[in-house]
């Protein structure tokens, strides 16, 4: 009895002492295997008194059982061990750099176009598109600006024969969206698209630039409309506390006509550089659409009304990003693009 | 334009006014004030006595004057002016004066103390080109009865406020500051006082006037005899500076002031150099004449010609002749106030290179063609009083029928059109304000339109005015109420959109880049549009934008250039744009060079070549369910200049280029500077119109697939797409996915031959596959690969 006591401490011992996973192995074999001391010991039970054997068997079941029992617990505290020591050994510095994923970018005019077109179709505007090479008639005498009209000196064209030219504006889709229509109303459209003029290149003059038109047409739309929705358009594009102003203005293709200024988005209307210390900020053209305009292109100006505006999209997104080079938006230098791969 | 608010201030009163928030209240009405300045900028000028003047003792051209500023204040100040002496009254700027040129400070000037500055005319800030040559020589010597310590600038009536509006075409009628002043009353709400013009016992005149053309609606001319030329009073001359024209005599002067007062130019003739007393107005004339510049000019039949003696009197409102010019010695006047077609005048004009002021103010629209006889009278009184002229005639001119102008507005209208609820007493405080006539019946207004107001013929134009005056600010906000309409884009607009976004997914840059483009590259490239047709500019800025571009390949290889010539290596970029010709094409096109990706630290870099282009053109067919069979590459021409011939492919659907991917020719990547750089251009148009299945769901596979993989010897022309092909057809579609992962040609394989290795995924959606079936197709697939490809197992 005192030898099974004996084994039992000598095993739990050894066990303790076995330092791998190998070394608990041959623990495991020498004690609980067919040559252990335990099975020796078993030996001596046949000369042993009935009484004696019983207890002497469940003693030496119940030693077995705690040394198997020790052997697992080891198991698994030598396995977690060689585990951690495995994960420590595939370490890496975690501070080397990247594989370099290419992160692309949308053109920040593409951004603020994409912001317009959101918005707009939200409350139901569709994106109405027209050419670039445009016709006379398009785009200035369906606006309005018939030939020798003074305004055309406002907006040096680029003529490509007597009759055709590079669109000024995006306006004469107004004149194919009404025209499309047929005389019937509603109308809903924003049109954004490229416009050229025939300016040289410089800071703040571009021969080629963006613009987006939108146009409300229907039986009872008001300036009061115009007003409200370019107020929804300041906010959406430049933050919930900008304001706008309508300052009166002239256009062939509108009566009456507006600028109109935002609040400064630098200054918050106190007067910075960025706003000439006015406080405002002359962000795009809008007015009710001139009836001689409604009535070129096939709407009648004594059952229709509505209004019209015009956005200047590099405008937009050089007031929006705080950048004062028009040309950078041409020049594409990636350090420039990649800073509009960020959303928001 | 410039006015001056002096000038101002005789018709409608505007002195008690803050000169800054006037300007404001002038833009908020639509005329928008540019910029705000003095007509001369000094503080602490003040007038002074020169008690003595003696010679600086260390200079020889210095004085120094001892200078009586007050009772009892006599300053030292030294002089360097060669016209200063003693008894005469200066301006003199104290310390502390702050002039355009600087801040005047006490100071020794060469060991003589000097307690200020005895100042010029030409220091005071006014435009420099106004001045008198004598305003620039030599201090200025003030009246003898100028207060001592008074306001130097008041006494020499320079205290004055220039407004520089910016006018919109509709609103030239304001170049004439009566009109301008009739806005200001408006503003003020204060009455508008027109001036007096003294009527003369007129004398009966010898002129004629003969208009033999349409473009002349009305013509003018009135004769004043015994005029004396001389230097304008100091006030007059002080207008004209004010509004930014140069003082030249008062019969000039009174030319240009009534100009800008009633915004009609004036021309004049001296009587006593016309042999025959008449004016021919008529076109026709083709000569070369001098005219009063001095300079020849050839006269065209389409320009318009006041004639005299049978020769050029004046190009109408442009310039005159030099036969009947006036001068310094004329002394009969004739005057001619006109109204011209500005059409006309403005091609002769532009053509003469000479859009002076008159010329601007009829091309313009400023001329008021109802009130041209009150003008001559005007300009007729200003000549007696201010030029002492002795004799006046009577006025010959063309009959003056100008139809009172109508226009209606109702209550309803306006505020149907403005969103409002004004009552016609708002309305008619408006009309009021602006000193418009009408009348009201039935809440309808009908009013009669002032005759200078040129810009409203019809009640929008009304309606404007109503707004303006009322206040844009008082406008209620609102969205429009109206039939719901749904807002989406249509489906170009879409794919468009999906592409970018893809695109930029895939690591790429979106560019812009100009449309215009030169016509030494106008067809690099170009594959969708017709090499003859080119759509070019008339008068372009410059040769590098004189054409519209067919490919936006050019394009982006200059960003690509712009991009390496500012350390930007690795360049992804695409652009989607309208291309022109004899129709309009959507183009796609995408470029790039260097690495796509990498790993630096392990000197790992994928870099950009025809599969990753082929890859992105892919990923697209893919987004727009184009299924790899409906497209087949096709590699360009051998003798092709733009692109690689070995590395380039034409990309066909239903038979038709619809785009192309490849590496750039050597000689394109020379004439564009750019080194291993790939592009590929897709025709949108024709692209986003091709029919393609609608998205039905596929059940996903139950049962398991298999895995065969076979390593093949063929001819090494052989295209990997006509393996995958074979394979596919001899397969009965058990084969529902197969990848090449290995080509490899040289040692252990026969010259002219290559090993291709291909894993094939065999699986059937109703059964599970046995290896017989497998074996068997397998067996199938190789016979058909060895009899048309003559293929074979690597052994």
């Amino acid at each position: 009895m005192d030898e099974l006591l004996k084994i039992r401490e000598e095993a739990i011992r050894r066990i303790k002492e076995a330092s791998n996973l190998k070394d608990l192995n041959s623990v495991r074999v020498s004690y609980l295997g067919k040559k252990s001391p335990i099975q020796a010991a078993m030996k001596s039970m046949k000369t042993m008194k009935q009484e004696d054997r019983a207890s002497f068997g469940k003693i030496s079941n119940q030693v077995k059982q705690e040394i198997a029992k020790a052997i697992e617990e080891m198991k698994a505290n030598l396995e977690e061990a060689e585990m951690n020591a495995r994960l420590a050994s595939e370490r890496i510095d975690i501070t080397l750099p990247s594989n370099v994923v290419p992160i692309g970018s949308l053109h920040p005019i593409s951004v603020v176009k994409d912001e317009l077109e959101e918005l707009f179709l939200g409350m139901g505007y569709e994106v109405a598109e027209g050419p670039e090479v445009e016709t006379d008639i398009f785009n200035f005498q369906y606006m309005n600006l018939p030939k020798g009209h003074p305004a055309r000196d406002m907006q040096d064209t680029f003529y490509i024969d007597e009759n055709t030219l590079m669109r000024t504006h995006t306006s004469p889709v107004q004149a194919h969206v009404m025209l499309e229509k047929e005389g019937k109303g509603p109308i809903k459209v924003i049109c954004p698209g490229k416009v050229y003029r025939r300016d040289d290149d410089d800071a703040t003059h571009s021969h080629q630039f963006a613009q987006c038109e939108g146009l409300v047409i229907d039986k009872n739309i008001t300036m009061g409309d115009l007003k409200g929705t370019l107020e929804v358009f300041a906010k959406h594009m430049f933050g919930e506390k900008r304001e706008i102003r309508l300052r009166p203005s002239y256009f062939p293709f509108t009566e009456p006509s507006v600028e109109v200024d935002i609040s400064c988005m630098n200054c918050g209307g106190k007067g910075c550089n960025i706003c000439k210390g006015t406080g405002w900020i002359e962000v795009l053209g809008a007015g009710m659409v001139n009836p001689h305009v409604l009535e070129m292109c096939g709407f009648d100006p004594e059952v229709y009304q509505g209004f019209a505006f015009g956005i200047g999209l590099e405008r937009c997104a050089m007031l929006k990003y705080g950048m004062d080079n028009i040309r950078d938006f041409f020049n594409n230098d990636l350090r420039f693009l990649e800073q509009f791969s960020r959303k928001g | 334009m410039l006015a001056s608010l002096k000038l101002l201030n005789n018709y409608v009163k505007v002195d008690d006014q803050d000169a800054a928030e006037l300007a404001e209240k002038i833009t908020r009405v639509g005329l928008e004030v540019e910029d705000l300045k003095e007509l001369a900028y000094a503080t602490q000028l003040v007038v002074g006595y020169v008690e003595e003047c003696v010679e600086h003792p260390d200079s020889d051209h210095l004085h120094v004057c001892q200078v009586r500023i007050g009772d009892d204040e006599v300053q030292q100040v030294v002089c360097g002016a060669p016209n200063v002496a003693a008894g005469q009254k200066v301006m003199v700027a104290l310390p502390g004066c702050e002039l355009r040129g600087g801040k005047i400070t006490k100071s020794k000037i060469r060991g003589v103390e000097s307690n200020g500055m005895i100042c010029s005319v030409a220091e005071l800030g006014i435009d420099q080109r106004l001045l008198r040559p004598e305003d620039k020589d030599g201090i200025a010597v003030l009246p003898a009865d100028a207060p001592i310590g008074a306001d130097a600038l008041d006494v020499l009536g320079l205290r004055d406020y220039i407004l520089d509006i910016s006018l919109t075409p509709n609103r030239s009628d304001c170049m004439a500051i009566q009109s301008l002043a009739y806005e200001v009353g408006a503003v003020l709400g204060r009455k508008v006082t027109l001036p007096e013009v003294k009527k003369y016992d007129e004398l009966p005149s010898d002129l004629t006037v003969d208009v033999e053309t349409p473009l002349c609606p009305f013509f003018g001319i009135k004769l004043v005899k015994g005029v004396v030329t001389k230097e304008s009073p100091e006030w007059l001359r002080n207008y004209l500076m004010a509004s930014g024209v140069k003082p030249i005599n008062n019969v000039v002067d009174i030319s240009n002031f009534v100009m800008i007062e009633t915004g009609q130019p004036i021309h004049m003739y001296d009587y006593d150099k016309m042999k025959k007393k008449g004016f021919v107005i008529k076109t026709g004339f083709d000569v070369t004449t001098t005219l009063l510049d001095g300079i020849e000019y050839q006269i065209l039949p389409t320009d318009l010609i006041v004639s005299t003696d049978d020769g050029i009197g004046c190009v109408a409102g442009v310039m005159g002749g030099n036969d009947t010019k006036i001068d310094e010695n004329s002394v009969n006047i004739c005057i001619e106030a006109a109204t011209f077609d500005a059409p006309t005048l403005r091609a002769t004009a532009r053509r003469m290179n000479d859009l002076t002021d008159a010329s601007q103010h009829f091309i313009k629209g400023a001329v008021d063609t109802a009130s041209s006889l009150r003008v001559l009278d005007r300009c007729a009184d200003l000549l007696v009083q201010l030029a002492d002229a002795k004799e006046v005639y009577e006025t010959v001119s063309t009959p003056l029928d100008i139809p009172e102008k109508v226009v209606e507005v109702s209550v309803e209208r306006v505020n149907g059109l403005l969103g409002t609820s004004l009552d016609a007493a708002a309305i008619s405080e408006v009309f009021d304000a602006l000193a418009f006539t009408y009348k009201i019946d039935d809440d309808v207004f009908k009013v009669t339109v002032p005759t200078y107001r040129n810009d409203i013929t019809m009640a929008a134009d009304l309606i404007e005015e109503v707004a303006r005056v009322y206040g844009y600010d008082n406008l209620p906000s609102t969205l429009p109420f109206m039939e719901a309409t749904h807002g989406v884009l249509t489906e170009k607009q879409f794919k468009e959109k999906v592409i970018r976004d893809t695109l930029v997914d895939l690591g790429l840059h979106e560019v812009l880049t100009y449309t215009l483009t030169s016509e030494d590259c106008v067809n690099d490239f170009n594959l969708f549009h017709p090499f003859d047709h080119t759509v070019k500019m008339m008068s372009p800025l410059s040769e590098e934008r004189s054409v519209v571009r067919k490919s936006l390949i050019p394009s982006l290889l200059q960003t690509i250039k712009y991009n390496q010539d500012h350390a930007n290596k690795d360049v992804c970029i695409f652009e989607i744009s309208n291309s022109y010709s004899d129709n309009e094409l959507s183009l796609l096109a995408i470029a790039g060079t260097g690495a796509y990706k990498s790993v630096p630290w392990i000197g790992h870099r994928e870099m950009v070549d025809f599969y990753l282009m082929k890859g992105f053109v892919e990923v697209l067919a893919k987004k727009f369910n184009i299924e790899p069979n409906r497209y087949t590459l096709e590699r360009v021409e051998k003798d092709n200049k733009d692109f690689h011939p070995g590395k380039s492919a034409y990309i066909i659907i239903n038979g038709k280029k619809m785009g192309v991917i490849g590496q750039l020719h050597p000689l394109k990547a020379k004439k564009y500077g750019v080194k291993n750089t790939y592009v590929a251009e897709l025709n949108l148009t024709d692209l986003l119109t091709v029919r393609t299945k609608k998205l039905t769901f596929a059940p996903i596979p139950q049962y398991p697939s298999v895995s065969r993989d076979l390593a093949l010897v063929v001819d090494a022309d052989v295209p990997a797409r006509d393996i995958e092909r074979v394979i596919s057809r001899a397969s009965k579609s058990l084969v529902k996915a197969m990848t090449i992962f290995d080509v490899y040609e040289g040692e252990h394989i026969e010259k002219g031959k290559k090993s291709v290795a291909i894993s094939l995924q065999f699986q059937d959606l109703k059964r599970t596959l046995d290896d017989k079936t497998i074996n068997d197709v397998t067996e199938r697939i190789l016979d058909e690969l060895d009899k048309q490809l003559h293929a074979t197992l690597r052994s």
